[in-house]
């Protein structure tokens, strides 16, 4: 039985596997399965949020997407794309990070599947079916627009940005008096949403993963308020005119870091820096410069402290599920401080 | 420039990507959401896994995979979308049935 395990780099590249996978050898399918099946429970673990038999399911999910063969009949062309990849194109991943990627993928496109079932509230279902799917991938399966975007823009290869723009705003026109108050509290209250890249945030936490019940229908949603909502959108366009005016690299650092979550160890190698000091250096470049552009903006120093806090917190390594938007931590106090990739979370005692 | 492939973004995220592919590659990621979004996603999800040591898959599902790779049990279809497992693929073909 396979040890679920974290994600390790030290680990040897299981390359030969994969190629006796590929070329249909079933022994080595069950060696695969016993390297990898536990790594992809703890991945599919977050998605199941919680329901044990769930996850289980998704693990079958992405062996199955795993093993499926190409239009011509060739078996397990994903595994096989990963190989032609590496040997033409120089991709040189670790398998793992490429498996989490496809498994992510497989889950998510099948809980697409399975929400394209549910019945749409009614001021969705007189929207274009574009904007119907647009509905199904922020709200039911609790995507980002980014993220949406991309799940959209891969099946309709037709989709241009400005026509899902319209289609985002289309949903967000006909939720407007429903529930668009209580999206912009959680952009408030998580300013790591505001990003120059997905303009209106959205519930993208990690507690709002795509098997979240219909927000839609939350007890809390209440009518949207002109003037908090005016207040809302000025504080997201300074923040983004401020981050549009960094240094291209200096902006990417806090766009990944800040906006999406990844630490600085993750951060530095996208960037291709040497050191991770050099993604705090930049990092803290970034809150000066904005401390410096939207105080002469006139934003009030209360609200651009807790901007900065914000920054500053997300910036901090995440200790657990739900901690990202804790505290007020401080970037500077935690130089060299990163929770990633080490065998760092012993036994917590599954909480299942 | 087009977006990029998995493989691709699995290269940048571990900083394995040959050099000038790489450039290119922040440089798209920039202004490209969905790949921005990729990349957020894969670190949560490796973040999160990595705290899911103590879970283990139980001995039934670790069957129930190693199953998928006889030929013959369950032939996976190449148009059909990935669909949960049921139980009767539990027993194998000449095994207890
Ligand atoms: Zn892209």
């Amino acid at each position: 039985m396979p040890r679920a395990r974290p994600h390790s780099p030290h680990r040897p590249e299981p390359l030969a596997l994969v190629r006796q996978v590929v070329a249909g050898n079933p022994a080595a399918w069950q060696r695969f399965v016993e390297s990898h099946l536990g790594f992809l429970h703890a991945l599919a673990w977050r998605y199941a949020r919680g329901d044990q038999d769930l996850a289980e399911e998704l693990c079958l999910v992405a062996l199955e997407g795993l093993r499926r063969p190409d239009a011509e009949g060739r078996g397990c062309y994903r595994l096989r794309r990963f190989l032609e990849s590496r040997e033409q194109l120089g991709t040189r991943s670790r398998f793992t990070t490429w498996l989490a990627l496809v498994a992510k993928n497989l889950f998510r496109d099948w809980f697409r599947e399975r929400e394209g079932r549910r019945h749409l509230p009614r001021e969705i279902e007189g929207l274009a079916p574009l904007g119907q799917e647009v509905f199904r991938a922020l709200f039911w399966q609790g995507l980002t627009e980014a993220e949406a975007w991309g799940q959209l823009h891969t099946h309709r290869p037709g989709l241009g940005p400005a026509e899902f723009e319209a289609a985002v705003a289309a949903v967000y026109g006909a939720l407007r008096a429903r529930d668009l108050w209580t999206i912009y509290q959680d952009l408030l209250r998580r300013l790591p949403a505001v990003s120059l890249d997905a303009p209106l945030g959205g519930p993208d936490g990690p507690h709002l993963q795509l098997a979240d019940p219909d927000p839609v229908h939350r007890p809390d949603a209440r009518l949207l308020r002109a003037e908090e909502h005016a207040e809302a959108e000025r504080l997201r366009s300074l923040l983004a005119e401020g981050l549009a005016s960094l240094p291209a690299a200096t902006r990417q650092v806090v766009q990944l870091l800040v906006f999406r979550g990844l630490d600085g160890d993750q951060v530095r190698r996208v960037m291709g820096f040497r050191t991770r000091q050099r993604v705090y250096d930049e990092m803290a470049r970034a809150r000066r410069r904005l401390r410096t552009w939207l105080g002469r903006r006139g934003l009030g120093a209360e609200a651009l402290e807790a901007a900065l806090a914000d920054l500053g917190a997300c910036a901090e390594p995440r200790e657990g599920p739900g901690s990202r938007s804790g505290g007020g931590g401080r970037l500077d106090g935690n130089v060299g401080r990163d929770g990633s990739g080490g065998p760092g979370s012993e036994s917590e005692g599954g909480d299942a | 420039m087009t977006c990029l492939s998995a493989e691709e973004l699995a290269a940048l995220f571990d900083g394995r990507l040959p050099q000038a592919r790489a450039a290119q590659g922040r440089s798209h990621l920039a202004g490209c959401p969905r790949c921005a979004g990729e990349i957020q996603r894969l670190s949560e999800a490796l973040q999160d896994a990595a705290r899911q040591d103590a879970l283990r898959p139980s001995a039934e599902l670790l069957a129930q995979a190693v199953a998928l790779g006889h030929p013959g049990v369950r032939p996976v279809a190449a148009e059909v979308p990935a669909r949960p497992v049921p139980a009767d693929t539990r027993a194998a073909p000449n095994e207890r049935k």
